[in-house]
Parts: C-alpha cells; structure tokens; sequence
C-alpha cells in the first residue's frame, strides 16, 4: 500500500483539517498509487472541496470534547471521510494499465482503493505522529473478495463505509451504528455484553 | 499597447475594459452607426480587449510583497497608502481569477471605484480582520465596484451576481488565511478559496446582509483554507 509523503510542521490532525492539506495529501496519494500500478486518475478540485466541506460538517457535529476521546475519533472521523468521497466521487479513473489483472484490489475498483488507502494512510498517520499510536491494517485487504462485499455494501448505504475503515485497519466495526461515534470506552463496555453479529467479507452484511 | 491606451486616458486598464463592455452589444450590428472617432476608439481598444474573457497569467502581477502588504490592509489598523493600492491591486487579479473559474462576467473589478469606496472609510479602527474585510466587501459590493458596470440599460443577471459574489467572498476569504512560503502555491489556495466558497454557495450567499454574520463566515472559511 503506497505511503502518504504529507508532512506538516502543525500535529497533523490539525493540518488535516485545512482544505489545502487535505487536496495535496489527497493528490499525492494518488500520485503514488498512480506510480506503483500505472492506473491514471483525474481529481476535480470542486469536488474534493465539496468533499472536505461536507466532512468538516459531519466531524465537527461529533468532534468529542475529552481529549482522551481524540485517538478514537481519528479513526472515527477517517471512516467519514471515506464516506463523503464514496458518495461525491471526486476522481475518475483516466487509463487502466494494459492487461490490468482485475483480481488485484487496484484495478478492481481503482477508485475505491485510493479512497480506502487515503484514509487509511492519513488516519496511520495522525495515530502514529500525533498520538504515538500505529495501525494494522487487515492482511485480507489485498484479496478481492473483501472488495467484493465492501463495495457492495457500501453503495447500498454509503455510511458502511465507517466501519469497514475500521474493520480495514484492524479494528473492531461498529456495523449496526456506524455513522455515531463510539468513544473507546464506551466501545470497551459495550463489548462487555456486545458482539457483532456481521461479517462482511463473505458476502453482503445483510447475507451475513 | 494596452497598457498605453489605459496610460492615454489615466484610468487602469481594467477600468477601461468595464467601460468598453457597455457597448458590446452594440459593437456588432451597431458599430456602424456610431461617430467615425468613437467607432475607430472602439475598433482600437476591442482589437487588445477580447469579447469574452481576457486571457491573462492568472494573479498576474501578485508577488509575495504585494501578496502580504494586501492582507496587511485588512488586518492593521490604520493601514499604509501602499498597503491600499496593493489591496486594490490583489483584489482585482483574484477576482480576475476567481471569476474565470465561475464563468463569470470578465470584468473583474473597477480600481477606481474600489479607491474612492476605501477613502470614504468603510474601514473602522480596532475591529478584527474579518470583520474590517466584511465590511469592505459589503461596501465595494452595494457601491458596484465588482462585475459590470452599473447604470447600463441591461437587466441584472442573476448568474453574473452570484458568480459576482461568491468571486469576492473567495478573494476576500482567501486574503485572510495563512500565506504559503511559495507565492506560486498562492494559486491553489485561491482557486481551493473559489471551490469551497461554491460547496457553502447557499451559506455565503444568504450572508451579504449582514456584515457580523458575513465575517463570521469569512472567519470560518479562511480557518478551513
């Protein structure tokens, strides 16, 4: 998965939270993947903006007030992300290598995967810099079939895409309320008592 | 050549272009009626004044210095000579821009009005940034200063409004935010400015009002660029 290269002599979390930060991390990213996979993408600007606005919108509606709360937000705020760019699409695939082998995640859906590798990029990065944090994200990220029930499942309903950032990057999903944010300690006691009844990697969440 | 027809008859050459665009309808079928000078000025000028937009290096002219001697006008109390005319200066390229980028009229600004505006003092003393721009754009906007010149016989576009407007809340938004290190990477930020003021085109609008809730949203805006 192609490394973000997006520094900033602000905590990056703040940085992330600027219009000018977000669309050169978000060019850059797909400068990368362009690099790695030979897959040509074209970002509208208007949109991406559209895409930051409406994000900024949603994060500061939940943004917590107890700091111990910021590291799970970032993850949190992350999957809104993922989710505004699923459902404004800023970029449009231009060129496909010749013979682009389709059960490889990136040219499945190329798309999506520099939507999900953006996230998870930042939200890795702001976890690790800010907060002296890391992620693992899933090793079945790079098999189809789990690219098969996310995009299924997100297009349905484009708030699943909160959950499958956290089920990418390691995390337990919050499947049932994924568009609510789940401070950790609520998510600790709630698993007390609480186990996911959905599994999306085999099929739809409603087949699972 | 442009730049002496703008010398020959003091006005800066944006001033001209606005003038000279109330007789575009006219330079076509009417053209021919007009007085032989008149009709040979028009010919002069239409010949270095395209019919649609100019094409010009966008924010010709913005330099770092200008640049910041530009937001210096609206954050300082009491701001220097040179600080306005750069303001003027800076204002009238980005609108340029902005405005290129929402098909709007090419016609960005008139100078001379924006000058006179700024010396009848809609500046006050010891009131934010965003407020004093609030008040500016308000100002230069009701006086006509922006878009086509006021007093023609055409009826009021309500696209080249809208365009008219969400061109200066970027421009004054974007004089408001933090300066990059590179002048050249002012550009995106500008035209990042154009593209966001558009997602928040029903927000912005409903702001020109009321000058506190237009700086609220200029405070909000420039923070988010």
């Amino acid at each position: 998965m192609p490394k973000l290269a997006a520094t900033s002599p602000r905590p990056i979390r703040k940085a992330a939270q600027s219009l000018r930060w977000f669309v050169r991390a978000f060019e850059d990213q797909a400068a990368r993947i362009s690099e790695e996979t030979g897959v040509a993408y074209q970002a509208d600007h208007t949109d991406l903006a559209r895409v930051f606005a409406e994000w900024r919108k949603a994060f500061d509606a939940q943004k917590p007030r107890d700091a111990t709360d910021y590291p799970a937000y970032v993850g949190f705020a992350a999957g809104l992300v993922l989710r505004t760019l699923l459902q404004v699409k800023p970029v449009q695939v231009t060129g496909l290598p010749e013979g682009a082998d389709t059960t490889n995640p990136a040219y499945y859906w190329p798309e999506g995967y520099l939507y999900v590798v953006f996230c998870l990029n930042v939200r890795g990065l702001v976890l690790e810099t800010d907060f002296d944090g890391h992620q693992t994200p899933r090793t079945d990220l790079d098999d189809v079939r789990t690219w098969w029930s996310f995009r299924e499942n997100v297009e349905e309903d484009s708030a699943l895409a909160i959950a499958f950032l956290e089920h990418f990057a390691g995390e337990d999903a919050h499947w049932e309320t994924p568009e609510i944010f789940h401070p950790d300690r609520t998510a600790r006691i709630a698993g007390r008592f609480y186990a996911p009844n959905l599994h999306p990697l085999n099929g739809t969440v409603e087949d699972a | 050549m442009s730049r002496d027809i703008g010398a020959m008859v003091g006005l800066p050459l944006r001033d001209l272009a606005r003038g000279l665009s109330a007789f575009t309808p006219i330079r076509g079928v009417g053209a021919a009626g007009l007085p032989a000078p008149l009709r040979e000025a028009l010919q002069l000028v239409s010949g270095v004044l395209p019919d649609s937009h100019p094409e010009r290096v966008p924010l010709e002219g913005v330099d770092a210095a200008s640049l910041a001697a530009a937001s210096d006008f609206l954050s300082v109390d009491g701001p220097s000579d040179r600080m306005e005319e750069a303001f003027v200066r800076v204002l009238a390229s980005a609108m340029q821009m902005a405005l290129d980028q929402l098909d709007g009229p090419a016609i960005p600004l008139s100078e001379t009005i924006a000058t006179m505006r700024l010396h009848s003092g809609p500046v006050a003393a010891g009131v934010s940034a965003e407020r004093r721009a609030a008040r500016i754009l308000l100002d230069l906007y009701r006086a006509r200063a922006f878009g086509p010149m006021p007093g023609l016989p055409l009826p009021t576009d309500p696209a080249q409004d809208r365009a008219v407007r969400l061109a200066a809340f970027a421009a004054f938004a974007w004089l408001l935010t933090n300066r990059e290190d590179v002048v050249s990477e002012e550009r995106l930020v500008l035209e990042l400015s154009v593209a966001l003021s558009v997602s928040l085109e029903a927000e912005v609008l409903a702001r020109f009002d009321d000058p506190d809730t237009l700086a609220e949203m200029l405070r909000s805006v420039s923070a988010k660029l």
